[in-house]
């Protein structure tokens, strides 16, 4: 008896493996997914679009903004019924489109991520919308614009917006420590280890640590030597080499005397900012009103360069907007519309002039007339001379995150410069031999 | 005769069939939704862990034996190394969570029925506040608090001569022990309210005959309660070291900065396994699917093992 | 005697006390956080000092964020999923601790097993499965998996692994049938136990981010991700709004907890009665 309850057991599970196996758990990918057949339906009112986008902008006036992007859209379109506006946070938008079903007509997304997205991800080919508006086109910068081009000369993905990071000074801080601040800008490293000196004789902490927590502080020091990075990869190794990364290890354990130990972006270093226990704080454009609303003074600095006038540092993040093929003429025509209303002059400089971020057209971003926020001029220069975080669109590695990990070896004495970027180089090298490219 | 009573037989596991029928009709609904909705999916992880699966939707998918887990317990390579470490980190982490955490809880669960029904119900509630507290949240508060050189509980730490001027979450040991810290804060309430509902189970007329044979209330912990409740207890020790073996949000909050290669901290002082099986499924690099099949499926070998050691143990002392 | 009783009864307050301390610690630093002016550093804030700017923070969190619209959606699938696990799981444990069937050892391994089971290795296809299945962004789409806890059936067997069997052989011998034994007998028996389980269950799921995140789209929303959104270190939410958001997203929880403990200790003192 023990032997037929088996039988008839293992019988319903396989029944079971067999129904779901038919509902194609696993059957990867879109393509084969049938039911994406139901939003290429042509109803008889027009389409019904799908929009992922990042959460800040449906809140706010970004929120306004884009609220009146898809009413003129949904307007001048008739194919069109409406545009849904999904907000996701960074890993929640990864997670779903990772997960191959189930996604929307277009997103917008780190470029961080854009080749795993076109590998994951039947991305709608733009070159049509590229191609028949060369005005249009040639706006973006050149970084950008040859970033969103694959290997086969085609485009899948419309430039966004992009940002460096920034140094905001606290001008009482400052006042307090009898620095004309107004007078003398973060031009160089000296300039900030002047600052740093005066501000701690002061008896307050200068800043907080840059080697810490987060890439974004060594790697923006690491980004003022971007001239002379030999930035790329070949036969799996970077072709970056160990001598020309000294000079960065060498200035963050320079910059780690000014550091009161809290880590970049946490929330004890934001607060002491605020209130007047820390002059300068490395941070996005995107934590400015966070200042305006403590009601203290400051003012916004580049990262400096190592003589005036040279290179300013940073590492420059970009955000595309992707779509997503359909399998339906109609409705991948229209979602090439909306792309190319989101890449448009007058879209991009609306955004600027509002929210003050920088978007990737080279075009706007020399507009006197977008520049309206003093957040938005420091950025627009900052544009010219920031690092590409890593070679989007081309390579899956971020190659610069590998400093993540050594900086605080080198800040804490258990490596010197010189093996810090020796070390450095090995890291980079083992993420390349990871992602096998 | 001979045949009446092999009609009885008969009868008799006929009825028998009828019950079991019975149990397995009770047992359906349970094991319909986890052959859909978990074994299916989990077999078809497992299998892909013996393939070079990536999120690449056009690439196909190779069937590659056991290159997955030759290649992450290799201690070559970049997910290889952070692997292994993630395993050092975690065979670190759990005893320690769990003798901390579990004897909190235990203690509290006992001394809590000694109190008034007034202080009683307060104190319940009080204890497993940080339990319904979002993670998000109760991690950050802890953030503030670790904040080297001025926060209030590393200053504290500081003072009694631990750790003085040491930055807990970048630093080795000291991250994990902080991890420790903020997961007994947070998990005690779940077994603590587990444990008191269990004591709660306890016939009262036990303590009163004890209590008539002058036993202290010590004894009549250590007499009574303690062996009573030792079901619960085996339970809430095992799930315990199921879900210590799977910790994650933790220190995926504290290391997190968006960015999937310093996950887990400097030195991946504070990466556990299910971290990195994380970090290969963002990463998108190619087999990274298959890869971290491969590392949950270890790490699963891992809980099974121990667990299995754990009801073994519980049979031979009971 | 007596003494000695109450010098060991200001012991325990005083450990409970010292304990609870160190739960409501953090919780009060955060509620200062909340009522406290723009212009303090918040990561020190040890009292409140502004009433007005909290109140300005709450109404900011609800009408920014949605939170409303999201506790009601939280709750709805919260509460099916857990009246699901509460059913499912009560037949299984009864099944398991009362009878003996063949295949019981094999099929409370399944359930021990699938205990251990990471979720993030069968997410993706369990995603695509249910996908497929029409089941996105719906109610059963999100519930129907996160019925499955065999945590919940583990926790009710130890509940009731103490009951004398005979109170079912002499219910059986009464002509009670099968399922009549567990509606009649064994559920009131279980009551600690569901309690239990409802709060811990209803808890857990609350705060379930990974699966929702991914199963809902626009009809749902779960109050976990609409709180992640918030959190991003990639754009700017006041601080202070953002942990009044989530100080509200801790009041249903908590409120249940609370409620249910009501119960629980009632449902103590009534069962003492029997002994």
């Amino acid at each position: 008896m023990k032997r037929t309850w088996m039988k008839v057991l293992s019988l319903g599970l396989a029944i079971i493996m067999a129904c779901s196996l038919m509902t194609g758990c696993g059957s990867g990918g879109s393509k084969d997914d049938g039911s994406k057949g139901s939003s290429a339906q042509k109803s008889e009112n027009g389409y019904d679009l799908v929009f992922w986008t990042y959460s800040d902008m449906v809140l706010n006036d970004q929120g306004k903004l884009m609220d009146q992007w898809v009413k003129e859209f949904c307007e001048e379109n008739d194919d069109v019924n409406s545009i849904t506006v999904v907000a996701k946070d960074d890993s929640d938008l990864l997670t779903s489109l990772m997960a191959g079903v189930g996604l929307p007509d277009m997103f917008c997304a780190s470029a961080r991520d854009a080749l795993s997205f076109q590998r994951a991800i039947d991305l709608l080919d733009l070159s049509p919308i590229y191609s028949e508006d060369q005005v249009w086109a040639d706006g973006f910068y050149e970084n950008a614009r040859s970033a969103v081009t694959n290997d086969e000369g085609k485009q899948y993905a419309v430039p966004f917006m992009s940002f460096v990071s920034l140094i905001f000074r606290n001008t009482d801080v400052l006042d307090k420590a009898g620095i004309d601040w107004k007078n003398e800008p973060l031009n160089t490293w000296d300039d900030f280890y002047s600052q740093c000196e005066r501000v701690k004789a002061a008896g307050i902490d200068a800043t907080h640590s840059w080697s810490t927590g987060h890439f974004t502080c060594p790697g923006g020091i690491l980004a003022c030597d971007a001239p002379n990075l030999t930035i790329g990869h070949e036969n799996g190794k970077t072709t970056v080499e160990a001598s020309q990364c000294v000079r960065a290890f060498k200035t963050i354990l320079e910059v780690e005397k000014f550091s009161n130990g809290m880590t970049y972006a946490s929330q004890a270093a934001t607060e002491a900012f605020k209130t007047g226990e820390l002059a300068f704080l490395c941070a996005g454009p995107w934590t400015e009103p966070d200042y305006q609303q403590a009601g203290m003074n400051y003012d916004i600095q580049l990262i400096p360069a190592y003589e005036d006038g040279g290179w300013t540092g940073g590492c420059q993040g970009q955000d595309w907007m992707y779509g997503v093929d359909s399998g339906d003429e109609g409705r991948n025509d229209a979602i090439l519309r909306w792309l190319k209303k989101m890449g448009e002059y007058d879209t991009q400089k609306a955004f600027t002039k509002v929210i003050g971020r920088s978007t990737l057209r080279e075009d706007v971003m020399n507009d006197p007339e977008a520049l309206d926020l003093e957040v938005a001029k420091v950025l627009s220069k900052g544009m010219n001379a920031g690092m590409p975080q890593m070679e989007f669109g081309h390579s899956s590695v971020f190659w610069v995150s590998a400093i993540t990990d050594i900086a605080p070896r080198v800040t804490s004495g258990e490596l010197t410069p010189e093996q810090g970027a020796e070390e450095f180089i090995k890291a980079i090298n083992a993420l390349y031999a990871e992602a096998g490219e | 005769m001979k045949n009446n009573q092999k009609k009885a037989g008969k009868k008799l596991s006929s009825a028998r069939k009828l019950e079991c029928l019975n149990s397995y009709i009770g047992l359906l609904p349970f094991f319909a939704l986890f052959f859909i909705f978990m074994l299916y999916p989990f077999i078809y992880g497992i299998v892909m862990s013996f393939t070079d699966w990536s999120v690449s939707s056009r690439r196909e998918i190779n069937f590659t034996g056991l290159t997955n887990y030759q290649f992450i317990l290799s201690g070559e390579g970049v997910s290889s190394e952070r692997f292994l470490t993630s395993l050092k980190n975690l065979f670190l982490y759990v005893p320690t969570t769990l003798l901390i955490g579990m004897s909190i809880a235990l203690f509290l669960a006992l001394i809590i029925n000694q109190l008034g029904k007034r202080g009683y119900s307060f104190f319940r509630s009080v204890f497993f506040a940080p339990y319904v507290l979002p993670m998000f949240i109760g991690v950050g508060i802890w953030q503030w608090f670790m904040t080297p050189g001025s926060g209030r509980v590393s200053n504290f730490f500081a003072s009694i001569g631990i750790g003085a001027g040491v930055d807990w979450a970048n630093t080795a040991i000291y991250a994990i022990l902080m991890v420790v810290m903020i997961d007994v804060w947070h998990a005690t309430g779940f077994n603590f309210v587990i444990i008191n509902a269990g004591t709660k189970d306890i016939p009262p007329d036990l303590y009163e005959a004890a209590e008539l044979d002058g036993a202290s209330s010590w004894q009549k912990m250590r007499y009574i309660t303690v062996p009573l409740l030792e079901p619960i207890l085996f339970m809430v020790i095992t799930y315990g070291f199921i879900s210590a073996l799977q910790v994650y949000d933790i220190p995926w909050i504290l290391s997190g900065t968006g960015d999937y290669n310093s996950i887990g901290g400097p030195g991946q002082v504070m990466l556990f396994p299910v971290m990195e099986m994380v970090r290969n499924v963002y990463l998108g690099t190619p087999s990274g699917l298959g890869r971290a099949a491969a590392e949950g499926v270890v790490l699963m070998s891992i809980i099974l093992l121990i667990t299995l050691i754990q009801f073994r143990f519980r049979r031979r002392k009971v | 005697m007596k003494r000695m009783k109450k010098r060991e009864k200001i012991l325990w307050v005083a450990l409970c006390g010292i304990w609870g301390l160190i739960c409501l610690f953090p919780i009060w630093i955060l509620f200062c956080g909340t009522f406290s002016k723009d212009t303090e550093n918040l990561v020190n804030v040890v009292l409140p000092s502004s009433f007005s700017n909290g109140v300005a923070k709450i109404t900011e969190a609800i009408q920014t964020v949605n939170i409303g619209a999201a506790t009601i959606d939280t709750l709805v699938y919260t509460g099916f999923t857990v009246l699901g696990i509460l059913i499912i799981s009560s037949l299984a444990a009864y099944e398991f601790t009362f009878y003996q069937f063949p295949g019981k050892k094999f099929l409370f391994g399944l359930v021990m097993v699938s205990m251990m089971l990471p979720q993030i290795l069968y997410i993706i296809p369990l995603y695509r499965m249910v996908y497929n299945m029409g089941l996105a962004d719906t109610l059963l789409g999100i519930s129907l998996p996160l019925m499955v806890s065999p945590l919940s059936i583990f926790i009710l067997m130890q509940f009731v692994e103490n009951l004398p069997r005979d109170l079912i052989e002499s219910a059986r011998i009464d002509g009670a049938g099968h399922f009549t034994i567990y509606l009649k007998i064994v559920l009131p028996l279980m009551r600690n136990g569901l309690l239990t389980v409802a709060v811990l269950m209803f808890m857990k799921v609350w705060g379930q981010y990974l699966w929702p995140s991914l199963i809902t789209a626009n009809k749902i929303r779960p109050i976990s991700v609409v709180i992640a959104n918030i959190l991003s270190p990639h754009y700017w939410v006041d601080s202070r709004v953002k942990i009044a958001a989530m100080l509200i997203a801790t009041l249903p929880p908590l409120l249940i907890y609370m409620f249910f403990q009501k119960y629980l200790i009632e449902g103590v003192t009534a069962s003492g009665v029997k002994g």
